[in-house]
């Protein structure tokens, strides 16, 4: 009878929206914090490794979130947005300090240095556009991702790698939709640039069509008409 | 549109962002008019294609195991009360139910579970050592398999029907006089049960009372007490019912006649 009315109560509890487990957690009820974890660790982990790169970092930026969850989570405001948004915030003011602590997790981080030419090491041998969804484009593509500077890669990893609205990424980064929708265009505009200079480079080394962009995008001959 | 609007537009038409679709035909027209941005959009989808490309290549990426350890630990240490109290994951009801009430009503339950369980097994004892009656035995084994879910429902016959020759026996007699009997005890619990506001509003489907001393000689009640509990599935082959071997695990509720003298005379099973 007992194991029935557990897994009764384990069912319960996943149909407990998020707001109502973070009460019940907050009361002290261990089950809701267990389901809260499960349903949102891989969410945070994903977004702390797309971020940094680290899953070591990842791994403890994800303790911290919950940690910080148990002991602030009397903070969180319904109305202001969902749970899901509000970790993301967390999880993205532990990546931040983390960085602060620890810079060598953070490939590229100065916006100024947003021009300069990607590290070699970085670059994909194949046209990684061409045929992005092998596992040596998309790994370029991650690596790629991970050299934007911090508050461009936000965006992506929030607005195309977890598929958040513009306004859910706004209130997890705490700023406004607008920023948001136009760090993302230069965001794209800034990954197409880079990974199309990787193609270019080794279609200048290999001496062929060296007189034809590789795309419009490359060049900037853009009609203005 | 020019070159510039379109650049402008070109991220919202590659994520299929709720644009105006006016807007969306001037890009597109646009689009089949400038070599230039049609390449602009296609390497956009391209990317767009790579990014979804990583992004399922990292979904099933989670936190180790020892994350959630290590937090259930701090949580426990935060909360020492509730986590002495409820250490395992069904311990939960215990707060959403959330009163002192609940657990002494789950505590009643069991022992009258507990209670009940006893009852049975001293009963299939004493039967054990008694011969069956033969025509009891029949009795058992012409009773219908009703359906999948074990339980004979209310109106499907469950005893051997009247008017063979066996019902001549004298047993036969007193199993009808028994049944008569228990059938009133029925009827009456199947009326509260449908009444508005008796705050059941399932229709509930239950077998006949089945005398719990193993033969129809021992006397109906006459008055009693009607008590609800739960048993094992396996009980239903202690009386003679089916069972599906399948939910041999599972717990069927049961309702037990307890005469005044407080020896329970009867069981019905409820679905």
């Amino acid at each position: 009878m007992i194991e029935t009315l557990g897994e009764g109560i384990v069912t319960l509890l996943k149909a407990q929206s998020d707001a109502d487990l973070l009460r019940l957690m907050m009361a002290g009820d261990e089950g809701a914090f267990t389901e809260l974890y499960r349903r949102r660790q891989g969410a945070v982990y994903r977004f702390a490794l797309q971020m940094s790169g680290s899953p070591a970092l990842a791994e403890d930026v994800t303790q911290e979130v919950f940690m910080a969850l148990m002991r602030d989570g009397h903070r969180f405001d319904e109305a202001r947005g969902s749970l899901s948004t509000y970790l993301y915030g967390i999880a993205r003011n532990h990546v931040l300090r983390r960085w602060e602590r620890d810079r060598r997790h953070e490939p590229i981080s100065d916006e100024t240095r947003e021009s300069e030419t990607i590290n070699e090491a970085m670059i994909a041998e194949s046209d990684p556009l061409a045929e992005v969804t092998r596992n040596e484009e998309i790994e370029s593509l991650r690596r790629t991702v991970l050299a934007l500077p911090a508050h461009y890669r936000e965006v992506v990893v929030l607005c195309e790698l977890h598929e958040l609205s513009y306004a859910e990424a706004a209130q997890a980064l705490g700023c406004a939709v607008g920023t948001v929708r136009s760090r993302l265009h230069r965001a794209r505009a800034m990954l197409i640039e880079r990974l199309s200079g990787r193609s270019r480079n080794k279609q200048n080394e290999d001496e062929t069509e060296a007189d034809e962009p590789t795309s419009a995008v490359a060049n900037g001959a853009r009609c203005l008409a | 549109m020019n070159c510039e609007h379109f650049e402008e537009n070109v991220v919202a038409l590659t994520r299929s962002e709720t644009i105006d679709a006016a807007l969306a035909e001037r890009a597109r027209r646009h689009g089949e008019a400038c070599p230039l941005c049609a390449a602009r959009l296609e390497t956009e989808n391209e990317l767009s294609v790579g990014l979804r490309a990583l992004a399922a290549s990292d979904r099933a990426a989670e936190s180790p195991s020892r994350v959630e350890a290590m937090l259930l630990a701090a949580f426990r240490e935060r909360n020492p009360r509730t986590a002495k109290v409820a250490p395992k994951p069904w311990a939960g009801v215990l707060s959403l139910l959330g009163s002192r009430n609940a657990r002494l009503g789950i505590g009643w339950v069991l022992a009258a579970a507990v209670v009940v369980i006893l009852l049975v097994a001293a009963v299939s004892a004493v039967r054990s050592r008694r011969p069956v009656p033969a025509q009891q035995e029949a009795h058992q084994s012409t009773t219908p398999a009703p359906d999948q879910t074990d339980i004979a429902p209310q109106n499907t016959p469950s005893t051997p029907k009247t008017g063979s020759k066996k019902n001549e026996d004298p047993r036969d007699r007193r199993l009808i006089l028994w049944q008569r009997r228990t059938r009133s005890i029925n009827a009456s619990l199947n009326r509260n049960q449908s009444e508005p506001g008796s705050g059941n509003g399932e229709r509930q489907i239950a077998t006949d009372f089945i005398p719990m001393m193993g033969d129809y000689n021992f006397p109906a009640p006459d008055s009693g007490q009607v008590v609800r509990v739960e048993l094992p599935r396996t009980a239903l082959i202690r009386f003679g019912l089916p069972m599906n071997v399948e939910r041999a695990g599972a717990r069927i509720k049961a309702d037990v006649v307890v005469g005044n003298d407080g020896l329970a005379r009867a069981i019905r099973f409820v679905h």
